[in-house]
């Protein structure tokens, strides 16, 4: 890619190393086809990566001061990768495995006390949780039967609220 | 019955002016956008009525009107980023843009993001979208309805608009500017207007600036939209006078969907351009929502 003198605000592309060793685990761990993500380009701060919509104009903005670009898609969580709930809510309908389908009552339970016990045959790590079609965001499994809510404080705080 | 200012003095544009005061004491309904770039809007409204939202179509695509118990916010829909409550005339500003995909979008006065994620929605999230707001307060909102609704193309900055400068044109700028939100004001039981603004900040004058500054910005040929949520001709028509008077803009016409007015051409011994008869008022008591002054706006 071209060098491009960005403003010190944006987050800067990630190499094409980088941005495949994120997408196979996403292709890994949840089976999504890294072709979904092919009309989006990467870049990355200190701690997370943004998907941002591929297109011409973003080179010509460079030079501006910006808040943010894009939409945060993977955290650094310690030494693991995490999909950051939107990125979940917006893919995880393609997703295939270590996904948990979870009714609502479960999902506020989760939500209220922070983890539930589940029977679940997946090896520990990051999972998706999943209402019908649609995707809440991220859990943390915990073999054999722990799973931790990983969805963002507004989120749990208005699910342990609604009923 | 006391009108309250600053409504005695519109009484000579105000369509139908008792029934407009009498609407003052209505509580507004509550509208609500449906996200299609995450799920179609079948699956969306389903999922609304299994959570007790009703919706009432609208004159705007993606836009219903909600009814039923639950607060909008309060719902799961609201949190999985499937809908936008939003006034039903805050879409009319986006409408007038003429939006079209991959285009180059600027938002002058972005926060909290409803018009910005209702251009996303239009543009199917591609493009550029570079929404900018003067307050950081209201810049985290922003942030967070972009991200809540899965949009990808949005560049967020904090900075004031006058001073925003980038090297490049756009093709389509929309100022939404700040304003006195006459457009809002609802009585209270005691006679009294809640919501008010308060403050002694010259609105026009940061408004004219902003205008200008948007104008500045856009490639020729293509489109500023300028809207407030008041019904100030100084606020409104004042504004698209200067500028006219300053720079090579002309008001294009542009046909809402919902009951508008043509821009008044006097007001206070003030004479406007004869074009301004060319942008739009809408007023609550017609739409049934937040009133709007509309002004689309072409570069030579």
């Amino acid at each position: 890619m071209k060098s491009i003198q960005w403003d010190s605000s944006w987050p800067k592309y990630v190499s094409s190393e980088k941005r495949r060793e994120l997408l196979n685990f996403w292709e890994t761990r949840f089976g999504v086809p890294p072709a979904l993500f092919s009309p989006f380009d990467m870049a990355a701060s200190s701690r997370v990566t943004y998907l941002i919509k591929r297109s011409p104009f973003l080179t010509k903005l460079a030079s501006v001061r910006i808040v943010r670009a894009g939409l945060p898609f993977m955290r650094n969580a310690g030494l693991y990768l995490k999909p950051t709930t939107e990125a979940a809510q917006l893919f995880g309908y393609m997703a295939t495995r270590n996904t948990v389908s979870l009714h609502l009552d479960q999902i506020h339970s989760l939500c209220r006390h922070g983890e539930i016990t589940l029977k679940l045959t997946f090896t520990s790590g990051f999972v998706l949780i999943k209402e019908g079609e649609y995707c809440w965001g991220c859990g943390l499994f915990l073999e054999p039967d722990r799973l931790l809510c990983r969805l963002p404080k507004n989120i749990r705080k208005e699910l342990e609220r609604l009923k | 019955m006391n009108i309250p200012d600053p409504f005695p003095a519109y009484q000579e544009f105000i369509p139908d002016f008792d029934r407009f005061i009498k609407h003052l004491s209505v509580p507004l309904p509550p509208y609500i956008r449906l996200n299609t770039l995450k799920k179609p809007e079948s699956r969306i409204s389903q999922r609304l009525l299994s959570e007790g939202i009703m919706l009432e179509a609208t004159p705007i695509k993606w836009i219903y009107r909600a009814t039923g118990t639950k607060q909008l916010r309060a719902s799961h829909s609201y949190y999985l980023g499937l809908t936008y409550p939003q006034a039903l005339s805050s879409a009319l500003p986006v409408l007038a843009l003429d939006l079209h995909p991959c285009q180059l979008v600027l938002d002058l006065c972005a926060a909290p993001g409803g018009k910005t994620t209702h251009m996303a929605q239009i543009m199917g999230d591609t493009g550029t979208i570079l929404a900018n707001d003067r307050k950081y307060g209201r810049v985290t909102a922003l942030l967070s309805n972009v991200k809540r609704m899965g949009i990808s193309n949005t560049v967020v900055s904090n900075c004031r608009g006058e001073f925003l400068s980038p090297p490049v044109k756009f093709d389509r700028v929309l100022v939404d500017a700040p304003c006195s939100g006459e457009g809002r004001y609802r009585l209270y039981d005691n006679g009294e207007i809640g919501h008010r603004r308060q403050g002694s900040t010259d609105l026009t004058a940061i408004q004219k600036g902003l205008l200008l500054k948007g104008f500045d910005l856009l490639k020729p040929g293509g489109y500023i939209v300028y809207s407030t949520c008041t019904l100030n001709p100084l606020e409104n028509e004042e504004v698209v006078n200067h500028l006219l008077k300053k720079r090579a803009a002309n008001v294009e016409s542009w046909t809402p969907p919902l009951t508008g007015h043509a821009g008044i051409e006097c007001w206070r011994g003030r004479h406007f351009d004869q074009s301004i008869r060319l942008c739009r008022r809408f007023y609550p008591h017609e739409i049934d929502s937040v009133g709007f002054f509309v002004a689309k706006i072409r570069k030579q």
